[in-house]
């Protein structure tokens, strides 16, 4: 990140060193510029909010993905405090060896010395799984871990004592424990309140002393208690093999800074521990502190991703504003030009002004995007369940996030202005003075035209090769760079008219048929291919439509009232000036393609929610998870009348580890065994191994072969961020006692994971991965023909309460992930709106130059009897009819790219239409630009015709 | 270029009583700041149907603010203005504007063509504004477009015309619609000597078709041409009648000239 803000920070600086140094050696330019600035100070304002928006955007996309990390690695915090290492088994004996080892080991220095990273502090802890049952609140809550610690060994355990969360907690008394903000929220818990503690056949009554807020112990587990509190539930939990005794290390250091020490220092203990059996060691804090920054860096790319088309949107809006100033003072400029102004001169005075833009700009859109982003991350955060219930999203942003946002901002507006200010400088004096048009270049120079034929044949290689290659982007971009460097040439041949049809119905043609052409290249996989798609198709759908001319011009005369004049005002400038208006359709398009894409993806998600629910069923309809030994097995559940069928797999957190991975990363892992599969698949592949001739083939071959898994979309990835695993990619397990590397091969990619299945693997191998770490048993439920699943599940949570058992309807489940689901795209939609904002105030200005562009043919026409009436109309219009164009292309694009992308996803997707959606797509900028319009055209309509056709203004 | 106006019926009988225009007593003050800059101090004017006026004067004398008074394009202090019988500042600024769109039209020095527009749909707009179908104002541009002789530049914009072209265009629009009277503001300031010769020779083919003209002109030429030349000075009209009669350019050096532009007013001596 520092990397690029330097660099972004020097291309800044070179672009904006020469403006700099023009200013202070010619202060007549920068007096020039400045008063050119403050001229039109509305308009001014106007310019600097379209630019920063593009600022504010980028720098969003950083600062959520900070406070998104932030919020994850709060988690360090709330629920280690100073535990670095946890030395885990649930055989008594083998705990008490191990722990011996570590003391020894710390003891002879091996593992560091205490003020270098070594170990610091030892603290003996025993973990219950346990049922929660508050009578009082009639609620439950399953799988609790009780943990039962020495409190007064405890508080000094780190050595600070509020890291620990129990400095301020009281001793306990008989039967009393400590209960955890979070538990007791879920259980409506207070002080003095009566629970039943459920472990296996047991049950103790206790009452809450003290409710902690979750702080490094306090968090730890959901209920703490003295050692000694539950001894029927203790000896329960050990007959029941439900009890994990733990060594809790903490090393040298804060909270946040021991995260290299504790997996040095793990490496080793693993070492030291070898020997013995079941017995783990685990880093949890720096697996937590890898996944803050994994989910951080995902929520960047996710957020990056969306936002660049609102970046987009705003270069074109830039481009567009500085073309019409550039056209607004041609006259002027070519007077510089015939007063001796070089062109070098003239570029620089020109970009100068726009310096003077781009730089509040870019420290207002900084600010503004550090607000925005935080807003993202609050809301966005929760709805993914990225950190821990009642996680914080404290506004932690790195100065370097920032940086880069405001440099990669400036930058983008210095090259807009720099490159339109040397085009502007290209004018031909006496047509400048004389304000006469530029006539159209129909024969190209000889330079010119080899240039263009190098990147034509320059394009076509690159398409060629990135079919070869198998890379999207390259394949993407090649045609189209071909197709639009070939314009010099087919000048030559054809009318501008029909250079433009032929030039976007061939790149439009590319962009929607290169996916079903290319499927196997064109998987999405990378996002700038998508951002490419969008891109590459809006500039094809642009085209066409600058193309088409003629028959918007004819079609407006057919639906005009009477004779038309306000349409027919209304269209007269947007077809005679197709630059710009390009620039307008393209800035709307862009962002409510993305839009529509999301908003149909969402629907479409939506309505196939039952079909997802059965792709991952199994023929089930409840799905029931219970702590193994707990007595609720296949046997006991099959005698019930109300349940026809059911099959169980075991589900644990195993380690993994791959190539593109700076650190391992927890990932659920799933057992399947035949009997899972005679039933059916445990989820439809979205991909895989062509050697399986069906799903159920590669499940097969999984279970046959311990090499081998499937994995879900977004496996090792970032909630939001693509996954580097697909077929065929090699990861592997992490052995949880000598930590030795098992490699697997993916042999499928499955869809969204709703059920939290996780890697699906043959049951042995789930078995070894999860060993010594807490593992649930996961039963499939076909209930009996009539029941109700709804009714089934609560029947089985009633029953089996203290067993810990928790019973949901599969149907619910997927549509609780889809809720999430529909919040993110929700929120990615409201993200975009800053595009469609751009879009807007883009209009706004557009409007309110075209009104002083066109001030003497304005009151030419109100002197020959137009009234303020149709001028008004004339300019809604021609606003509205751009934002119209602009919104159907991009939802016609959106939705083919929506229908390619669903797809990819998962084939057997239908395509569902988001009509109220895109009504409201289409709607809301064509109310927004309209209002944007309103003003300039109240002022088109009241200009004092007398002054106007005398004077310029 | 013989056939050039308007289809109006035009007859040789002397003049009518009833003129087309009558202003009365009408003042224009501009304000700049606090400071009052008089443009027209009381004018009193009758042009009747078929008459060709030629109103000159020294530069910031007013003649522009005679015009934009006179046809409604500006709002007058005191006095009346009527025509065709109707009081042009009686009326709502909507149906001010309805009055000048069917009874008056401009050319203007700046031509104020529409850019983005065809000459022939430049042409149409003053019959589109009035409610013409688009066939049929389509239909009456070409026709008018070929009387000023530019039937084969009808499909060009304005960029691709000349001066003198575009001033043909503006005088074609001016008459499309066929109002009862034109009025032009420095016609041929724009032009070289031999192009303003064209256009005068054009403006003197359409009063010779009966169409009623107050042109406001510098060129001694033009103005002289006139049936009645009006001389404006320092906001006043000096001389009224026969340009044969009327004193010489240089007998009118202002008294206080006066230069009014977009946003103020000051007074040149």
């Amino acid at each position: 990140m520092t990397a690029v803000a330097v660099l972004t920070g020097l291309c800044c600086l070179l672009l904006a060193l020469p403006l700099a140094v023009t200013a202070v050696r010619q202060r007549a330019l920068a007096a020039m510029a400045l008063r050119n600035v403050g001229r039109r100070r509305t308009e001014a304002a106007l310019v600097v909010g379209g630019a920063l928006l593009g600022t504010a955007i980028i720098t969003s996309a950083f600062v959520v993905g900070d406070v998104i990390d932030g919020a994850v690695a709060d988690e360090a915090r709330t629920r280690y405090g100073p535990i670095d290492l946890t030395v885990t088994s649930p055989d008594r004996d083998a705990f008490e060896l191990a722990t011996a080892i570590v003391r020894d080991t710390a003891r002879d220095g091996k593992l560091g010395a205490a003020d270098r990273g070594g170990v610091d502090w030892l603290l003996d802890v025993t973990v219950t799984t346990a049922t929660i049952e508050a009578p009082a609140h009639d609620t439950a809550l399953p799988r609790v871990e009780v943990v039962a610690l020495d409190l007064a060994e405890a508080r000094t355990f780190g050595g600070e004592a509020t890291d620990t969360g129990l400095a301020d907690a009281g001793d306990l008394g008989p039967g009393e424990v400590l209960v955890s903000a979070v538990t007791a929220a879920r259980l409506h818990l207070e002080t003095g309140d009566r629970l039943l503690v459920h472990v296996a056949d047991t049950t103790t009554e206790v009452s809450v002393a003290e409710v902690l807020e979750e702080v490094g112990l306090a968090g730890y587990g959901g209920v703490i208690v003295a050692p000694g509190t539950l001894p029927d539930a203790a000896a329960a939990a050990e007959g029941a093999a439900r009890v994990r005794h733990q060594l809790l290390v903490s090393l040298a250091g804060g909270v946040f800074d021991t995260r290299e020490a504790a997996v040095d220092t793990s490496e080793t203990l693993r070492t030291a521990l070898a020997g013995l059996p079941d017995v783990r060691v685990d880093a949890p804090k720096a697996a937590v502190l890898d996944v803050a920054e994994q989910e951080g860096a995902g929520f960047t790319e996710l957020f990056g991703t969306i936002g660049a088309f609102s970046v987009m949107a705003g270069i074109l809006l830039l481009v567009n504003l500085f073309t019409m100033l550039a056209e607004e003072r041609r006259t002027e400029l070519g007077m510089l030009r015939a007063l001796g102004f070089t062109r070098r001169r003239l570029t620089r005075t020109f970009a100068l002004e726009g310096l003077l833009y781009a730089l509040p700009a870019a420290v207002l859109g900084t600010g503004l995007g550090l607000g925005i982003g935080w807003l993202v991350a609050v809301v966005s955060g929760p709805l993914l369940g990225v950190a821990a219930d009642g996680a914080r999203y404290p506004l932690v942003v790195e100065p370097a996030s920032l940086a880069t946002g405001a440099a990669l901002g400036l930058l983008v507006s210095l090259v807009t202005v720099w490159l339109a200010s040397t085009r502007i400088a290209r004018l031909n004096i006496v047509r400048a003075i004389r304000d006469l048009p530029e006539p159209s270049r129909r024969r190209q120079g000889r330079r010119t035209l080899a240039v263009s034929g190098v990147a034509v044949v320059g394009g076509v290689a690159l398409s060629v090769a990135g079919a070869v290659g198998q890379a999207g982007a390259a394949l993407l971009l090649g045609v189209p760079i071909a197709a639009y460097t070939a314009t010099p040439w087919l000048r030559r041949l054809v009318s501008g008219r029909r250079m433009r049809l032929a030039v976007g119905v061939l790149v439009l043609g590319w962009a929607l048929g290169v996916v079903p052409l290319f499927p196997d290249v064109m998987t999405f996989d990378d996002p700038i291919v998508f951002v490419l798609q969008g891109v590459v198709s809006t500039a094809g759908a642009v085209s066409l439509v600058g193309g088409l001319d003629r028959v918007w011009a004819g079609l407006i005369a057919r639906i005009g009232r009477g004779n038309g004049l306000a349409a027919r005002l209304g269209v007269a400038y947007p077809l005679a000036r197709p630059m710009r208006t390009s620039l307008l359709l393209g800035m709307f398009a862009m962002v409510v393609f993305t839009v529509t894409i999301l908003s149909t993806v969402s629907v479409t998600f939506d309505h196939n929610s039952d079909t997802m629910a059965t792709d991952v069923a199994v023929g089930a309809d409840v799905l029931l998870d219970s702590a193994p030994g707990s007595g609720v097995d296949a046997a006991t559940l099959t005698t019930r009348d109300d349940i026809a069928g059911i099959a169980e797999v075991t589900r644990g957190i195993a380690t993994f580890t791959a190539d593109h991975l700076d650190a391992t990363r927890a990932w659920t892992v799933t057992g399947i065994d035949a009997a899972l599969l005679d039933r059916g698949v445990p989820a439809a592949l979205a991909s895989r191994d062509p050697a399986y001739p069906s799903d159920a083939a590669a499940y097969q071959a999984t279970l046959d072969d311990p090499t081998l898994a499937v994995v879900p979309d977004g496996f090792l990835a970032g909630a939001g961020a693509t996954s580097a695993v697909v077929v065929g990619s090699t990861f592997a397990a992490l052995d949880p006692a000598t930590g030795a590397p098992h490699e697997l091969t993916v042999v499928g990619v499955g869809n969204t994971d709703w059920l939290g299945t996780g890697v699906l693997v043959g049951q042995p191998l789930a078995a070894e991965l999860t060993a010594g770490a807490e593992t649930g048993v996961r039963s499939y439920v076909e209930v009996a023909g009539g029941a109700d699943p709804a009714a089934v599940a609560a029947s089985l949570n009633r029953t089996y309460l203290a067993a810990g058992a928790d019973a949901t309807p599969i149907a619910a489940l997927v549509d609780e992930a889809m809720g999430q689901l529909r919040g993110l795209f929700a929120m990615l939609q409201g993200y975009l709106g800053l595009g469609l904002l751009i879009g807007t105030a883009g209009l706004g200005v557009v409007m309110v130059r075209a009104v002083r562009e066109r001030r003497q043919g304005i009151a030419m026409l109100r002197a020959m009897g137009a009234s303020s009436r149709l001028v008004r109309t004339a300019m809604l219009v021609e606003a509205g009819l751009t934002v119209v164009q602009g919104t159907v292309i991009g939802v016609l694009l959106g939705l083919a790219t929506a229908q390619q992308l669903l797809g990819v996803l998962d084939q057997d997707l239908t395509l569902t239409v988001p009509w109220v959606g895109l009504a409201v797509i289409v709607a809301v900028p064509l109310v927004a630009s309209l209002a944007a319009t309103a003003w300039p055209a109240a002022r088109a309509a009241a200009i004092r015709q007398a002054v106007a056709l005398r004077t310029a203004e | 270029m013989n056939d050039v106006g308007p289809q109006r019926t035009h007859t040789d009988t002397p003049v009518p009583p009833q003129p087309i225009l009558r202003a009365r007593g009408v003042i224009k003050t501009y304000h700049a700041g606090t400071q009052e800059v008089p443009a027209l101090r009381g004018i009193d004017l009758d042009v009747h149907v078929g008459e060709l006026v030629t109103v000159m004067g020294p530069s910031g004398n007013g003649k522009t603010t005679l015009l934009n008074c006179l046809s409604g394009l500006d709002n007058i202090d005191a006095g009346t203005v009527t025509v065709d019988g109707a009081d042009l500042f009686a009326m709502s600024d909507a149906k001010r504007t309805r009055h000048r769109a069917t009874r008056m039209s401009f050319v203007f020095q700046a031509f104020n063509l529409i850019p983005v527009l065809s000459a022939a749909e430049n042409v149409e707009l003053p019959l589109l504004i009035t409610g013409v179908p688009h066939k049929a104002a389509r239909k009456r541009a070409h026709d008018v477009l070929g009387r000023v002789g530019l039937g084969d530049r009808a499909d060009h914009r304005p960029g691709e015309l000349s001066g003198g072209e575009q001033q043909r265009v503006t005088v074609a629009r001016a008459l499309v619609g066929e109002p009862a009277l034109i009025w032009a503001d420095e016609p041929t300031g724009a032009l070289d000597s031999r192009t303003a010769g064209d256009i005068i020779e054009l403006l003197l083919e359409v009063h010779a078709a009966g169409q009623t003209l107050v042109i406001v002109t510098h060129d001694e030429g033009l103005g002289r041409t006139g049936q009645r030349l009006v001389q404006v000075r320092d906001g006043r009209i000096v001389h009224d009648g026969d340009p044969r009669t009327a004193p010489a350019a240089s007998e009118l050096v202002p008294v206080a000239a006066v230069t009014v532009t977009a946003t103020s007013a000051e007074v040149v001596l």
